[in-house]
């Protein structure tokens, strides 16, 4: 049984697991918690007490078939922090971003997506299987996809960073994005491999963006940096947790920020009522000293607590532009009006 | 030749509510009208069969007339009888009597591509379709209309365009390509299929571009298409009303209707600026911007890039004519060796009715067209 405080410790200047990793998402399984981070076909750690985990390398050896119809050769690339260039080939394994790991009705799902750095020339798959043990004789990883893609000059929208979420029925959603005009969201088949038809969509979370920018541009500090969505339901309410590029003493850094709506189809607000849509999201941790950079989080619940996992960039004086990341899990703090605090003390 | 008896309705008499439903005057005519007198039509485009100029515009199943002259027309068969049935599947709310906007004829190998869109006003769930005859002459045996389906859907909430008013051209490296769009991000082009019934979807060819747009509030309700006009919105609930009073009043996104024409090393962007379908009180305008290339940028008269508002007036007297008010959603053609400006203007008065006008352009030294009103 895993006991919520054993997560929160942390030492001064160090990630509770010392891992390198970014854009977290867990689960647990029989006792086993399963993280999955960007990587060359999406990497995967393991934990038996959510403390100390290890890296079990890549979850998929090929690249998933429909990519080669659905994207061109050149998708496929690292982030350009990890030395991805639009450019050049992806080599040997795709470099997979952001997945995103659910169980529903007995099967889990692994949504994932693949880019290039800069550009939104995107599309998001998942993958299914029995179990996610990789002893289990029915371990057995299944392809779908592609379930959105975006073109530049097609769309407002680059097709990464994916979550489900479910509406009070039980009706699924994929909600995603990365800077152009944010995040959206599309209702999905039953089977959450393909939209639904007749497609329905929205945009749940924008920031200002100038109107002139070139379309093939995604976005700064200051036009449209919102990305890494997560869905998190609690007390019948639904809060959408996004990560937000903005500028601090003439450095780019992340945040995490956070509006809550009674509907999973929004409109998401802050707390001072600012719709998502229009600029709003209020604060959830929004990094610290050693890591002025914070970012990508999904919500799990431990022992009755709930946890933000994320991802933190260092930035520091002595690593000058060392952009590797960090996974860091905390406590969630709930206030008395249902706001959701982290602290990196 | 019987001419159709068709009901139409007029977009006066709806107060501010834009109405881009038929548009054509009552058509209950003679075969031959009196020379003097112009046809009601709206978004017209032309093409040449043999000896007989065909013009298409909006209509319940596409309204087409003919000529030998280009000023006598007679009512031909539409196109359809009503709209494909396929497409109450893609838009649920679209009437089996709703009409067909904007049609687009063209003429490439021994067939003849007729573009039609589907759409519901204020809103963009809307569809472009195309249908294939091997001949305009409905008097001959090849005569038939075949529907080919759907080219390219917009989805609300998905899609920050249109998908109405396409235009179809080749360009000078013989690749095809389809021009659209209506408010919202504005005109789109797109490869298409060397078929020209798709568009292009090998990712190693496929090529999307906006081509031009003009300034919208980034805040606006992605279902909005900048005029605050959409029935299924609740503007008290969205915006607060100056912010909707500004939106129904201001020319925010309002271009549409593109049309590419090649001359001298260039590619011509046309385009309709402001507010068609209020009769008198209607401010459209045609504007141009010209590229080396296909895929732009098109820029003005004054190097303004049309994909940031830019545009040079080709219809630039409006404002002195007695007849009409204003006009627009126009095509270009050469006939004889003369290019001409096809496009629908407003009667200043009466109920302003939309009729047909062919003006020949004036190239000026620079290379920019232009057309001036006589009336």
């Amino acid at each position: 049984m895993l006991v919520a405080a054993t997560l929160a410790v942390h030492a001064g200047g160090a990630s509770a697991q010392g891992v390198g990793g970014r854009d977290p998402s867990l689960i647990l399984q029989d006792g086993q918690w399963h993280m999955y981070c960007t990587g060359p076909g999406v990497q995967e750690f393991v934990s038996d007490d959510g403390t100390e985990y290890r890296a079990i390398g890549s979850v998929f050896d090929d690249a998933p078939e429909w990519l080669a119809t659905a994207l061109p050769p050149t998708a496929g690339q690292a982030p350009r922090s990890e030395g991805g260039s639009p450019d050049t080939q992806a080599g040997g394994a795709v470099h997979i971003w952001s997945p995103h790991v659910a169980r529903h009705d007995g099967t889990y799902y692994l949504f994932y997506s693949v880019s290039s750095p800069g550009g939104n020339e995107s599309a998001i798959g998942v993958a299914t299987n029995k179990t996610l043990k990789r002893d289990d004789d029915d371990y057995q990883w299944t392809h779908h996809g592609p379930i959105v893609t975006s073109i530049p000059g097609r769309d407002m929208y680059n097709a990464v960073d994916p979550c489900l979420a479910f509406d009070d029925d039980g009706a699924p959603m994929l909600v995603f994005g990365s800077f152009w005009s944010g995040v959206k969201q599309v209702r999905l088949h039953e089977d959450l491999t393909r939209v639904s038809r007749p497609e329905q969509w929205r945009t749940l979370a924008r920031r200002h963006r100038y109107w002139k920018l070139d379309e093939a541009y995604a976005g700064d500090w200051m036009n449209g940096a919102v990305e890494g969505p997560f869905v998190y339901g609690k007390d019948g309410r639904r809060y959408l947790f996004a990560t937000w590029k903005v500028s601090d003493r003439g450095r780019d850094r992340c945040a995490i920020v956070v509006g809550r709506s009674d509907d999973v189809r929004g409109p998401y607000r802050d707390r001072i009522g600012r719709d998502m849509r229009v600029g709003g999201g209020s604060n959830v941790v929004g990094g610290a000293a050693d890591w002025p950079s914070v970012g990508h989080c999904c919500v799990f619940t431990a022992g009755g607590r709930d946890m933000l996992a994320f991802h933190a960039i260092r930035n520091s004086v002595d690593n000058g532009n060392d952009q590797r990341a960090e996974l860091i899990v905390r406590p969630i703090e709930w206030d008395a009006s249902g706001w959701p605090t982290v602290s990196l003390e | 030749m019987t001419i159709r008896n068709v009901r139409a309705r007029q977009a006066l008499g709806l107060g501010r509510i834009l109405c881009v439903s038929v548009l054509l005057t009552c058509v209950a005519a003679p075969a031959a009208l009196a020379q003097a007198e112009l046809i009601g039509i709206h978004d017209p485009v032309m093409a040449k069969d043999g000896d007989t100029y065909y013009v298409f515009g909006t209509g319940r199943g596409v309204t087409v007339f003919s000529s030998q002259d280009r000023e006598n027309w007679e009512r031909e068969p539409s196109v359809f009888d009503g709209p494909p049935d396929w497409i109450r599947e893609v838009i649920p709310g679209f009437g089996r009597r709703g009409s067909l906007w904007a049609p687009d004829i063209y003429h490439h190998e021994e067939t003849y591509y007729l573009y039609y869109s589907a759409s519901q006003f204020g809103r963009n769930n809307s569809v472009i379709g195309v249908a294939t005859n091997a001949t305009l002459d409905s008097d001959s045996p090849d005569y038939r209309w075949v529907d080919r389906g759907m080219v390219v859907n917009s989805v609300a909430g998905r899609d920050m365009w249109n998908a109405i008013d396409a235009h179809v051209t080749h360009d000078a490296q013989g690749a095809p390509w389809m021009s659209f769009g209506s408010h919202w991000g504005g005109l789109k082009l797109v490869r298409l299929r060397d078929d020209l019934l798709g568009v292009e979807q090998d990712p190693a060819k496929r090529q999307w571009r906006t081509i031009a747009a003009r300034h919208r509030y980034w805040k606006l309700d992605e279902r909005d298409a900048g005029d605050s006009a959409n029935p299924e919105l609740d503007y008290d609930e969205l915006y607060a009303e100056p912010v909707t009073e500004l939106n129904r009043r201001s020319e925010s996104g309002a271009i549409e209707a593109p049309f590419i024409f090649r001359k001298n090393g260039y590619y011509y962007l046309f385009a309709s600026w402001d507010r068609c379908c209020r009769g008198a009180d209607s401010t459209y305008k045609v504007v141009v911007g010209r590229s080396e290339e296909i895929a732009g940028p098109y820029l003005d008269r004054a190097d303004q890039d049309l994909a940031w508002g830019g545009g040079t007036l080709v219809v630039a007297n409006f404002n002195e004519s007695e007849r009409w008010a204003a006009g627009g959603h126009n095509s270009v053609y050469t006939f004889d060796g003369k290019d001409y400006l096809v496009f629908h203007a407003y009667e200043a008065t009466g109920r302003g009715a939309s009729r047909l006008l062919i003006k020949e352009i004036d190239w000026d030294d620079q290379g920019w067209p232009t057309v001036t009103l006589s009336e």
